[in-house]
């Protein structure tokens, strides 16, 4: 039987094993183009090693189909639309107590975010060596950093992206504290809230937030006595 | 359901009609459920994951802005919330060394003894385990799913060729975890 490229009249270049190999679970899919096709066909015609690894593929795919997932039955569908209710109710009932922070707080505590931010990018980026720390200064800027991330994180609505547990200022400390670039975790979410691109935000923060390094209570520890001095008067500054 | 449809159903459950969360939650609760189960391997931690993502997905859905289609979203949304599990479960659990070796040993196949179909499913399920996050979610979403690469990539926002590239390299190395049961299917 003749192949589409000899009933059409177009001579193949001989593909190479690597690019066969490359091509082959595409092959078994039937993914590829009828052109390419004919040409790994051909090639394993001709390619005794790459005709063994194509039936090894094959078999694999076979063993993989022996997986076996549980289907649950309509029950648990019928709880599950249950959870998901009573989860929406929580939630809506927790909106409504009383926000522990004041909002007519929120401008100068997003400024406050944002000199955070600003502050995460800049000592990011330069490598500090670990430096004798002010304990009480350490711990007021701590106070003062929690209070405007809480604000920012009300505001954005992504204190409940993880489940953790705690106060949503909390979540969003934890949240930053596994991220391994807090700075543009917190970027992304001053420019998702700028923007009003709220729908995939948590998204992001969520895959900023997977791969875990370094702690935010551990980069204000890596600060020196002058770096904290500038962020403190930076950020009684723009909170008086 | 067509995109138009969708809309008007997502109209519908944001003014509150109950019916809509109905249609909504049936038309993508399963999918999303096998998603998540794929990649987690178990039933319990799926159903949570079932459970948060559709609470997510409702509470931010008047900010949604219809760029991707709902399932789209819906899938992209279990399948971090699934990477981020397993990360965690990953950051809590550290095998000792016995249990290293050990399962180092079954997923060789020890000597002496036989194969079988029983040997088959866990090891499936742990050769599936072995791959990276993400790599698990786009295998789970083309082989188990059977979704598209152009969809896996909308999903997880990167390039077709990337995800494709990635399904072919998980199933290699699936390939090297499960070659002795090849002739046991």
């Amino acid at each position: 039987m003749k192949t589409s490229a000899e009933k059409t009249g177009r001579h193949h270049r001989r593909m190479s094993c690597r690019r066969v190999r490359a091509a082959l679970v595409d092959y078994l899919e039937g993914q590829l183009s009828a052109d390419e096709q004919d040409q790994v066909s051909a090639h394993l015609q001709s390619c005794k090693r790459c005709a063994a690894e194509r039936m090894a593929l094959k078999k694999t795919l076979q063993v993989l189909s022996c997986r076996e997932l549980p289907e649950p039955d309509e029950r648990f569908w019928m709880d599950m639309k249950q959870r998901v209710r009573e989860g929406l109710k929580e939630e809506q009932m927790t909106r409504r107590q009383p926000s522990p922070v004041p909002a007519r707080t929120w401008i100068p505590a997003a400024a406050v975010a944002a000199a955070v931010v600003f502050l995460f990018l800049w000592w990011t980026r330069l490598p500090v060596p670990p430096a004798p720390v002010s304990g009480q200064m350490l711990s007021r800027l701590e106070q003062e950093g929690r209070q405007s991330l809480m604000t920012l994180g009300q505001d954005l609505d992504i204190t409940e992206s993880l489940p953790m547990p705690g106060s949503p200022g909390d979540s969003l400390i934890s949240l930053l504290a596994a991220a391994s670039r807090p700075s543009e975790t917190l970027e992304q979410a001053i420019i998702g809230n700028r923007m009003k691109q709220q729908p995939d935000l948590w998204g992001a923060v969520i895959e900023e937030e997977i791969s875990s390094r370094q702690p935010v209570d551990m980069l204000l520890k890596q600060l020196s006595e002058a770096q904290l001095r500038t962020l403190s008067a930076r950020l009684s500054r723009l909170a008086g | 359901m067509d995109a138009t449809q969708e809309q008007e159903l997502i109209r519908k459950f944001l003014e509150g009609e109950q019916w809509a969360f109905d249609r909504l939650m049936n038309q993508h609760q399963k999918k999303v459920y096998r998603i998540a189960l794929g990649m987690l391997g178990d039933h319990d931690e799926a159903a949570d994951v079932v459970q948060e993502v559709f609470i997510r997905a409702f509470r931010s859905l008047k900010d949604f802005k219809f760029q991707s289609r709902f399932g789209t979203w819906l899938h992209r949304i279990a399948v971090n919330y699934s990477i981020s599990r397993i990360r965690r479960r990953k950051a809590r659990t550290h095998l000792s060394l016995s249990e290293v070796s050990h399962r180092l040993t079954s997923s060789l196949g020890r000597p002496g003894k036989e194969l079988s179909l029983k040997d088959l499913g866990a090891e499936i399920e742990e050769a599936v385990a072995s791959l990276p996050p993400k790599q698990r979610a786009i295998f789970v979403m083309h082989y188990q799913e059977e979704l598209p690469h152009k969809e896996i990539a909308r999903i997880m926002g990167r390039s077709e060729g990337a995800i494709k590239s990635s399904y072919c390299q998980a199933v290699k190395k699936l390939r090297k975890r499960l070659i002795l049961y090849e002739n046991l299917s």
